[in-house]
C-alpha cells in the first residue's frame, strides 16, 4: 500500500517517535471510537478500547507490514478487541431472521426525517447481528473497500458482500416494520 | 442458480460499494454498464445512497476521549517502553498495568460510586473531585484550567459526562481547598463540582 501516506507514520513510530503515535491518534480516535463505541453501546468501555488498540499499534508498528492500508490494521485490531469484550461481557447475539433478496424502493426512506425516525433507524441497527452491523456501519460511515471490512473482521470479501447486502435488506423491512406501526397508531 | 440470477445478485451486492465509491475502476465501470441496460437498478442504488445518508446522519455523536484519551496514551508510552516481552503481552493487560501506574489507581468500573477504586500508591492520588465540564468547553481549555491549579484527570469521561479529578503530587487541606476555589470560581468551563472524599 505505497499509497497510503500512513504507512511512513507508523515506519516512524516503529522507530519510536512518539510524535507519529500523536499523529495517528489525531487522524484515526474519532472515527475509531465512533466504531467501538456503535458496537459497546458503552462510552468509558470504549475509551478504554481506543486506549488498548493504540497501544497496541504502537507496540506492533514494528512488526506492520503494508500489504494492508493502516486504516484497515487498525481497525483490524479495534474490531478483534470488541468481539472480546462481547465475549467477556457474555453477549448473546440475535439471529437474525434472513430475507430473501427483496425488491428494494426508496419508499421506507421518503419519511425519515424526523428525530424520531432517525431514532427508528438506531432500534434497528441494534437489532443486527454484531458482525452484520459491522460490515455495514464499515461501509456506510466509513467509506470503505469491501476488501478493506474482509480484513477488518477477517472474514472472505464473499461475505462481507452477503452480510451487507442481508444488513441493508434488514435494516428496510425493520424499518418499513416500524413506519407501518406508527401509522397504525 | 442461473448465469442470469447470479449477476443480478452480484449487482446488488456491489451497489453499496459503489455508493461509497470504494469499487476499482473496472469494477465501476462494469457496474455503470449495468445499470445503463437495467434502468430498475436506480431504485437499488438511490435506496443504498439514502440509507448511507441516514446512517450518517443518526450517528450519536459521541464525546470521544480527545486530547485526554491522548494524554493517557503517552502516559502509558512512556511508563512501559517497548521490549520484546512487552510486545507479547496481552494489551488488555497493559492498558490496566499503564492506568495503574499512570493514576496510582486500581480502576475497577465507573457507576458513580466512590468504593469502585481501589487506592494503589497512597492517598494523595485518590480522585478528591468529581466535575462536569460545560458542553460548548474545548478540551484545551479545560486542560489549561487543570495545568494552572495542579489538577490532574484520574479518569472520565464517565457515561454522565463526569471526571474525577486529583492533585497532581499530593496535596494537604489548604491545596484542595484552593483547588475546589478555582474550580468553582471557573464557572464559565466547570458545572458542577463535587468533593469525593
Amino acid at each position: 500500500m505505497k499509497d497510503d501516506p500512513l504507512v511512513a507514520v507508523v515506519r516512524r513510530m516503529a522507530a519510536g517517535d512518539v510524535s507519529a503515535l500523536d499523529m495517528l491518534y489525531r487522524q484515526l480516535e474519532r472515527p475509531l471510537f465512533g466504531f467501538i463505541h456503535s458496537k459497546l453501546n458503552d462510552p468509558f468501555a470504549a475509551a478504554d478500547i481506543l486506549h488498548e488498540v493504540f497501544l497496541e499499534v504502537w507496540r506492533g508498528a514494528a512488526g506492520f507490514q503494508d500489504r494492508s492500508r493502516v486504516r484497515t490494521w487498525v481497525y483490524a485490531i479495534a474490531w478483534r478487541k470488541v468481539v472480546d469484550e462481547f465475549r467477556a461481557r457474555g453477549r448473546v447475539t440475535v439471529q437474525d431472521d434472513m430475507p430473501d433478496r427483496p425488491d428494494e424502493g426508496p419508499s421506507a426512506f421518503d419519511l425519515l426525517q424526523t428525530a424520531e425516525e432517525r431514532e427508528m433507524l438506531r432500534d434497528c441497527l441494534g437489532g443486527l447481528k454484531a458482525d452484520h452491523r459491522a460490515a455495514i456501519e464499515l461501509t456506510f460511515l466509513e467509506d470503505m473497500s469491501y476488501r478493506e471490512v474482509a480484513a477488518v473482521i477477517g472474514v472472505p470479501e464473499g461475505t462481507v458482500k452477503t452480510r451487507v447486502f442481508h444488513a441493508k435488506a434488514l435494516l428496510l423491512r425493520c424499518l418499513e416494520a416500524k413506519m407501518n406501526r406508527r401509522a397504525r397508531i | 442458480m442461473t448465469s442470469a440470477q447470479f449477476d443480478k445478485a452480484r449487482i446488488a451486492e456491489l451497489i453499496p460499494f459503489w455508493v461509497n465509491g470504494s469499487l476499482t475502476d473496472e469494477e465501476a465501470e462494469a457496474l455503470a454498464r449495468e445499470f445503463e441496460r437495467d434502468p430498475a437498478l436506480h431504485a437499488q442504488v438511490q435506496a443504498a445512497r439514502q440509507l448511507r445518508g441516514l446512517m450518517r446522519a443518526s450517528a450519536l455523536p459521541e464525546r470521544s476521549p480527545g486530547d485526554f484519551g491522548l494524554a493517557r496514551l503517552r502516559r502509558a508510552v512512556a511508563e512501559k517502553p517497548r521490549t520484546p516481552g512487552s510486545l507479547r503481552q496481552s494489551a488488555a493487560a497493559a492498558a490496566i498495568a499503564a492506568v495503574v501506574t499512570a493514576g496510582g489507581l486500581s480502576l475497577t468500573g465507573w457507576s458513580g460510586s466512590n468504593d469502585q477504586y481501589r487506592q494503589a500508591a497512597g492517598p494523595q492520588t485518590a480522585a478528591l473531585f468529581t466535575v462536569s465540564v460545560r458542553d460548548e468547553v474545548p478540551q484545551s481549555a479545560f486542560a489549561d484550567l487543570l495545568l494552572a491549579n495542579g489538577l490532574t484527570i484520574v479518569d472520565g469521561p464517565s457515561v454522565l459526562g463526569f471526571y474525577r479529578l486529583a492533585l497532581v503530587g499530593g496535596a494537604d487541606d489548604s491545596d484542595i481547598t484552593a483547588a475546589r476555589a478555582a474550580l468553582e470560581r471557573a464557572g464559565n468551563l466547570v458545572e458542577l463540582v463535587e468533593s469525593t472524599e
